[in-house]
């Protein structure tokens, strides 16, 4: 009379009993990837909130417009206070995002590891090795967000990244069961260094390891992890690491397989699911994404008319200060464009459908990783910086240019990558917003110092209690 | 506040001091006799000589110990019983609130005529207690009762409500005045941490379903809001381990026993009332800034630059919305009932029916109730009964949002006041196409989202959606019951609570949920629920009850088996397109569904012996084994005994020549009591599947706990239950320590540690609930005009013994939390120091110096957080003042709350200093710093930057309150008019629920919960609405 079975559940220690349940274990590990504390949100949004804070160059602000105006970059004009902290770069240990970004990113940490440690069932050895390479890809992209965001840059003017506080790398399956959890001893965390070197190493082994294209369910490229993403992935980390060389290797290596193509439209990268320009994406439908109404990065870039809360808007003086030029079809904000304007705002239209997919990373940004590098000294690249950079202005009607400078590259990025997450560790990267505010102090964004705990996250009070190893940014 | 707690105590004692000591009734006494058969006959009066209807008339047999024959009073109050024999038997005459009569019958006599005194002290009251009854004089267990009759007809929509205040330690909060939602009641505050706290509740011997449904966006319904409040026959709530171990591991938290109405033999009699309400919100509006304030504060906020212009919203144009004033209404309810009651002595039932329709004080909230019973009751000869009750209802409830929605009502009061409610119709097309294209005005004119304070514009959720929930419920309970000899009966209950939920939401393209999308283009949402409960619950009971000379020993020896199957299902269908096109049928898309069971049975064994000597000395033990689906197999099993003593002194010679002294029971008790109220499968380390790119994605659910046993609480209980001046005055006096052990609590897990579950289960740690409850029943003036006042008081300190470092937090931004040393639920947060008066800045506690003066800073992020309040109320109680002359009756029922706090998490917006452009509470304005050297406790304010808008102590207040709960005004038409009616009794009454208010409290209304019944999150306002004030006109009619 007394018993109950669990309907429609599997328990935990049968879990992992066949090959197909370790791959739905793996599918879910990518669904993870839809949290707020993922790329479902923050990873994509928190970081541009962080470029301004809502002055404005030169003025007061007028009556009116004054929410339209403000800032250079991105304006917040929501009422979540805890993007709002964000946006003042004055974020509270308390911050409810500085805790889904921590819970969201170990998540999937720890089902890459418990996946890694619970092959036995995968008796196919290729198979094995896909499901590890995948877990550590996965596993690697979460550390890689981690300490990018709770801890200071690897590279930049006054990082020490062997002595400056990261985050803790978990390469353990987590303990098995209540008992387990509460007798493991403290977790401190781990110096920026060896953080990024545990990312390089999971990520190599995800590229060697991975075919170009991950057949495992058939479906788009931008879908799994395969020996490209880990590639284009590597060429990210790379290049905040300043590894110029590494970063162009790997972004030469990605542009060079001839899996993807620069689209006609630049937005289409983002209109079009798993388009041939995706290199990785968020898989969202109708029934299955990030959240539509309360959350989500839609639901804030979008305006009321559009689907959204109008949270984030885009400055009147953005367009100037990136320097677009009036062909450009990023600028247009009637056809094809990365903007549009509703009421008297002006509104990103990136992320402009909940129901449909995130883009992670894309073809673009290879070109303009690749640019750089060669700028930076690089001699490996089959194309000139120029034809790098031109590559992307030309299909966006820009003027294609010649002898580009570093700055020129920056500037390119900003014009392209806006509203994608990279801008604030590029600024970060090559020594403050000068390039995009003309005049700004050295080594400063948004004049608060590069190297100052209220450009990153604070260590979530709720893990500092739980945790006595951890110490406060 | 203090003051009227003062000026209660003064009203006390004078009505203590105005007391004087009457005159004693005489007892019938008579001679034994002896008779052969014949027919007694008599006639009931009160002590005014007013014929008492329906007074059970019982002939019991000293020595066989039995009932013998029985009947009723009739209409006139007389009665007539046939006797085989009077050898031995005595007349027992009972009413409820009236002592028991004994009379014993003389030889010849044949016609009694007896009168019956008013039983203050209710000692021959019979409670039912478990599954026996007792007599409250023999009781020594804590139970608290309240009748039926005092609490009818009262506007209110639920049961709880009318019980609100009228039980020490019995502690009743309506979250909100959102209606029919879920209502917290700890019974001597929270005995578990992570379990749920609420207490069992057995309606006519049948555990009922409790745990309401979620409803996907609301709070969780109201459990017993089918029930109709007019069927209550009493109320009694077990609250000690000797009382409710009969119940063992369902009962730690109290037990609530609802007793409904049956039939009673005599002259059919039927009832029909009606009563008319207007309602109000209870509390005061809070104060926001109007349109020019509103400029001015930014204004201000800005270094003086203007941020708004006052024709922010349309140039040229001044607009001014008092959204508060738009979202609060005064609306009406009505409630109609009928009941029936009659029956020969071996046949009785009792039928009604009631309808109760009432509007809710939030725009669009609404809750109607319908509902039938019907009781049969029949004896088939000396020692056959069986006797079924059946009630129907179905209950419909327009719903609004949970608080912490943007679509919630109340934080409508974030909108801007230079916004309008609609953009107006005489302004330009082009201009007015212009905003609709841009989508701050949808094409009705109404706006959407507010432009200038970034907000939804909630009236769009009203006439462009609906969230319908509807719940049709069927309690049955069936009995049987055998006498198979004097002394032995066996009892079988068997009861099925049957209950369908079905909720419907629907979104029109202009809400925020059902705006189109890029994939959705035609816009709209629909949400379709059915939840089905149904549960079974039967129990077989053998009872003995034997009187040997002055010894009275009862047994009881019972089983019981509870199955409890839940079903739900629910799909989501988005794109409907034209807002005429409404339920999920419509959807161009399916985008939501779930199904699944949820079961959990229980098995039971009990016992229970009571012994009495020479009517003074009391001994109970009880035991109770239970065994529950959602423990595992190696504890499957709990044990909860108790034991009681009690010492009648007042029954001791020694204390006979102590005249003033009518009663005095001194009592103690010691038991174990059980909680297991805990997730069905929380047992279980479970993996569920979800999807993801339309592929099978495993999602880990929870982490596999360790085997973990019955959280149990072991209470300690003393005593003393008097009765002064032949019991004009009387009470109880009670002391209790109930240790809470083997807590099975939901515990942080650290996020690098877990694939994502939070929180785990662990059976540690202990938490203690001491207290002392009072109860006074004082009859202050007894004759023509009649004044009788009840007290009731309950303190109740709960503190966390040992959590073994465990941490546990809840409620919005983590404010509350489990400390050990510390009452459940304390406010644990950075404390607020008020202003630097150089700068205006905020100030917090950074730390303490050696010598305890506080280190400040204006870094938040230097700011720990430190013990902050207390949401637990120092103490609880209620005032009941009574008062009778000729046909006038006024009852005056005061309630209070004192010492508990309050955080508003809706604080960091509403007073933010201009950190948001949400409305502003008004005294920001004046009182906020401006210059240099000013001494405030309101920082500088600063547009769109976070001044002191933090989560701290700064949005912690004090909670305390003394409200009017209700007051009802009645007269009865005299018996002359009513004759020429043709009718038999004639009422018109005026009852008012929650008329003032006093308290310090800022916000809307200080009962408040809005994360509803949790035991941690406590004390929580979020935009949670205001209780309902309502005034009723009424009237009943006898036939």
């Amino acid at each position: 009379m007394l018993d109950v079975t669990p309907p429609d559940a599997r328990l935990l220690d049968e879990a992992f009993s066949t090959p197909d349940l370790v791959e739905g274990q793996l599918i879910g590990a990518y669904a993870n990837l839809q949290a707020v504390g993922s790329f479902g949100t923050n990873a994509k949004f928190a970081p541009d909130l962080y470029v301004s804070s809502g002055s404005v160059p030169g003025g007061g602000i007028t009556t009116n417009d004054s929410i339209a105006i403000a800032g250079y970059y991105l304006v917040w004009n929501g009422t979540f206070n805890s993007y709002s902290e964000m946006n003042g770069q004055d974020m509270a240990p308390d911050n409810a995002d500085a805790l889904n970004n921590w819970t969201a990113n170990y998540a999937i940490i720890n089902r890459a590891n418990l996946i890694l440690d619970n092959l036995a069932a995968v008796t196919d050895a290729a198979q094995a090795t896909r499901i590890s390479a995948e877990a550590r890809f996965l596993r690697a992209v979460a550390h890689f967000e981690l300490v990018r965001t709770y801890g200071h840059p690897y590279s930049a003017p006054g990082a020490n990244p062997s002595s400056d506080l990261g985050i803790i790398i978990a390469t353990a399956p987590p303990p098995d069961g209540t008992s387990g959890i509460f007798s493991a001893p403290p977790r401190p965390r781990n110096v920026v260094a060896d953080v990024y070197a545990q990312v390089i190493a999971d990520l190599i082994f995800a590229r060697d390891n991975l075919d170009e294209y991950n057949d495992a369910g058939g479906l788009e490229q931008a879908f799994r992890a395969n020996s490209l993403t880990a590639s284009a992935m590597l060429a990210r980390v790379y290049l905040l690491q300043g590894d110029y060389d590494a970063a162009g290797e790997e972004a030469q290596n990605v542009i060079e397989s001839g899996v993807f193509t620069l689209l006609d439209d630049p937005i289409d990268a983002f209109l079009t699911p798993n388009s041939a320009e995706a290199i990785w994406e968020v898989q969202n439908n109708a029934t299955d994404n990030s959240g539509t109404n309360n959350s989500g990065l839609a639901t804030f870039y979008n305006s009321a008319g559009n689907g959204g809360r109008g949270d984030a808007r885009v400055s009147w003086f953005f367009p100037s200060a990136a320097g677009y030029e009036s062909g450009d079809k990023r600028l247009s904000t009637t056809t094809g464009g990365f903007f549009y304007v509703s009421g008297t705002s002006t509104y990103c239209q990136k992320w402009n459908n909940p129901q449909s997919n995130y883009n992670i990373i894309r073809l673009a940004e290879m070109y303009l990783i690749r640019a750089e590098c060669t700028l930076r000294g690089w001699g490996g690249s089959t194309a000139t910086a120029d034809e790098d950079i031109n590559a992307i202005r030309t299909r966006a009607n820009a003027t294609p240019i010649t002898g580009a400078t570093i700055n020129d590259v920056l500037l390119e990025r900003l014009r392209e990558l806006c509203f994608e997450g990279e801008e604030f560790y590029t600024m970060k990267r090559v020594g403050g917003d000068s390039y995009l505010r003309p005049g700004a102090p050295a080594n400063t964004i948004d004049g608060v110092p590069i190297i100052d705990r209220r450009l990153l996250f604070a260590i979530p009070f709720r893990e500092l209690e739980l945790n006595p190893g951890l110490v406060q940014n | 506040m203090k003051q009227f707690f003062t000026l209660l105590g003064v009203v006390w004692t004078v009505a203590c001091w105005a007391l004087a000591p009457s005159g004693i009734a005489a007892e019938g006494t008579g001679n034994r006799a002896w008779l052969q058969s014949t027919t007694i006959s008599g006639a009931v009066a009160d002590e005014d000589g007013n014929p008492l209807v329906g007074a059970t008339v019982q002939a019991f047999n000293t020595q066989q110990n039995r009932v013998v024959a029985g009947g009723y009073t009739d209409a006139d109050g007389r009665f007539s019983i046939q006797l085989a024999s009077t050898a031995d038997v005595v007349i027992r005459i009972s009413y409820v609130g009236y002592r028991t009569e004994e009379v014993a019958l003389s030889q010849g006599v044949s016609a009694l005529e007896v009168q019956l005194q008013l039983d203050a002290a209710g000692l021959d009251e019979v409670l039912v207690v478990g599954y026996t009854t007792a007599y409250k004089r023999d009781i020594t267990g804590s139970v608290a009762t309240v009748r039926g009759a005092d609490i009818e007809n009262l506007p209110v929509n639920t049961l709880e409500n009318a019980l609100q205040g009228r039980m020490a330690g019995v502690q009743i909060t309506q979250g909100s005045g959102k209606l029919g939602q879920g209502i917290t009641i700890r019974v001597r505050g929270a005995a578990s941490v992570s379990a749920s706290s609420q207490p069992l509740y057995v309606i006519d011997g049948i555990i009922v379903t409790t745990d309401g449904r979620e409803s996907i966006t609301g709070e969780a319904t109201n459990p017993i809001a089918e029930l109709n409040p007019n069927d209550v026959e009493s109320v009694q709530v077990l609250k000690d381990a000797s009382a409710a171990a009969i119940y063992g591991s369902r009962a730690s938290n109290g037990v609530v026993i609802i007793t409904t109405k049956r039939g009673k033999a005599g002259k059919t009699q039927a009832n029909i009332g009606y009563f008319y309400a207007f309602q109000s919100p209870a509390a005061k509006n809070r104060e926001f800034l109007n349109a020019d304030e509103y400029v001015q504060f930014f204004t201000q906020a800005n270094g003086g630059v203007e941020v708004f212009s006052r024709d922010a919203f349309l140039p040229g144009r001044n607009f001014e919305t008092n959204w508060q004033d738009e979202v609060l209404q005064n609306s009406n309810a009505y409630q109609v009932d009928f009941n029936v009651s009659g029956g020969t002595d071996k046949t009785q039932v009792y039928f009604s029916a009631q309808y109760l329709d009432q509007e809710g004080i939030l725009v669009g909230n609404a809750f109607n109730r319908i509902s039938a019973r019907l009781s049969f009751d029949h004896k088939a000869n000396d020692w056959i009964k069986f006797g079924i009750t059946s009630a129907l209802s179905r209950t419909r409830n327009q719903r609004v949002q949970d608080d912490n929605a943007f679509s919630s009502p109340m934080q409508a009061v974030a909108l801007s006041p230079l916004t309008p409610r609609f953009f107006p119709t005489d302004e330009d097309p082009a201009l007015r196409q212009a905003y609709i294209d841009a989508g701050i005005v949808n094409p009705s004119g109404q706006i959407y989202i507010d432009p200038i304070a970034g907000y939804y514009n909630y009236f769009n959720e009203l006439s462009d959606g609906f969230q319908n929930a509807s719940v049709i419920r069927n309690l049955t309970t069936a009995y049987a019951e055998f006498s198979l000899i004097p002394w032995l009966t066996y009892r079988a209950t068997m009861g099925a609570d049957v209950r369908f939920q079905t909720e419907e939401i629907w979104k029109s393209r202009y809400t925020l949920d059902g705006a189109p999308t890029t994939t959705f283009p035609l816009g709209g949402l629909s949400y379709s629920s059915y939840d089905r409960a149904v549960n079974i619950t039967t129990n077989h009971t053998v009872n003995f009850a034997r009187q040997f000379g002055q010894h009275t020993v009862s047994a009881l020896v019972g089983f019981e088996y509870q199955d409890f199957q839940a079903t739900f299902n629910s799909v989501t269908g988005e794109n409907l397109g034209d807002p005429s096109f409404v339920y999920v049928s419509s959807a161009t898309d399916f985008t939501g569904g779930s199904s699944g069971p949820s079961d959990y049975s229980f098995v039971s064994y009990f016992s229970q012996a009571n012994y009495k000597y020479k009517d003074r000395y009391l001994l109970t033990v009880s035991a109770r084994v239970d065994g529950s689906s959602r423990f595992g197999t190696s504890s499957r099993y709990g044990f909860f005994p108790a034991a009681s003593v009690g010492w009648v002194l007042s029954e001791e010679e020694f204390l006979q020549g102590l005249s003033a002294v009518s009663f005095l029971k001194l009592r103690a008790s010691y038991g174990v009591t059980g909680n297991a109220e805990i997730g069905n499968l929380a047992r279980f380390g479970l993996v569920s599947q979800v999807q993801y790119r339309d592929q099978a994605a495993f999602t880990p659910g929870s982490i596999q706990p360790d085997d973990y046993q019955w959280e149990t609480s072991t209470t300690f209980e003393v005593g003393i239950d008097w009765g002064l001046f032949d019991n004009r005055i009387s009470g109880v006096v009670a002391w209790y320590d109930r240790q809470t052990t083997d807590l099975l609590l939901s515990v942080n897990v650290p996020a690098d540690l877990t694939t994502g579950p939070l929180t785990t289960l662990r059976n540690i740690g202990s938490l203690q609930n001491r207290g002392i409850e009072i109860e006074i029943t004082s009859n202050n003036l007894i004759g023509a005009f009649k004044w009788s006042t009840t007290l009731n008081f309950a303190s109740n300190r709960n503190q966390i013994l040992d959590l073994q470092g465990q941490i546990l937090t809840a409620g919005r931004d983590a404010a509350n939390r489990a400390i050990e040393g510390q009452p459940i639920g304390s406010f644990f947060l950075p404390l607020y120091a008020g202003v630097d008066p150089s700068n205006g800045d905020a100030l917090f506690v950074a730390g303490y110096n050696a010598d305890g003066t506080p280190i400040l800073t204006d870094d938040f992020f230097d700011a720990p957080r430190f013990l902050a309040g207390d949401p637990n109320p120092d103490f609880t109680g209620g005032v009941i003042n009574n008062f009778s002359f000729k046909g006038f009756d006024l009852s005056v029922f005061f309630q209070f709350s004192y010492g508990n706090e309050i955080y508003n998490g809706a604080g960091r917006f509403m007073t933010s200093n201009g950190w948001f452009a949400d409305n502003q509470t008004r005294e920001q304005l004046s009182e906020a710093w401006t210059t240099p050297g000013q001494i405030t406790n309101v920082p500088r304010l600063d547009w769109n930057s976070n001044n002191g808008a933090r989560a701290s102590s700064r949005y912690i207040y004090d909670g305390s309150y003394l409200r009017l709960k209700t007051l009802t005004f009645g007269y009865t038409l005299p018996q002359q008019v009513v004759e020429r009616l043709k009718v038999r009794s004639i009422r018109v009454y005026f009852s008012g629920q929650n008329l003032l208010t006093f308290t310090d409290y800022p916000g809307w209304d200080p009962e408040v919960s809005s994360l509803g019944q949790v035991n941690i999150g406590q004390g929580q306002d979020f935009y949670t609405a205001p209780q309902i004030r309502s005034a009723a006109f009424g009237v009943n009619i006898g036939l």
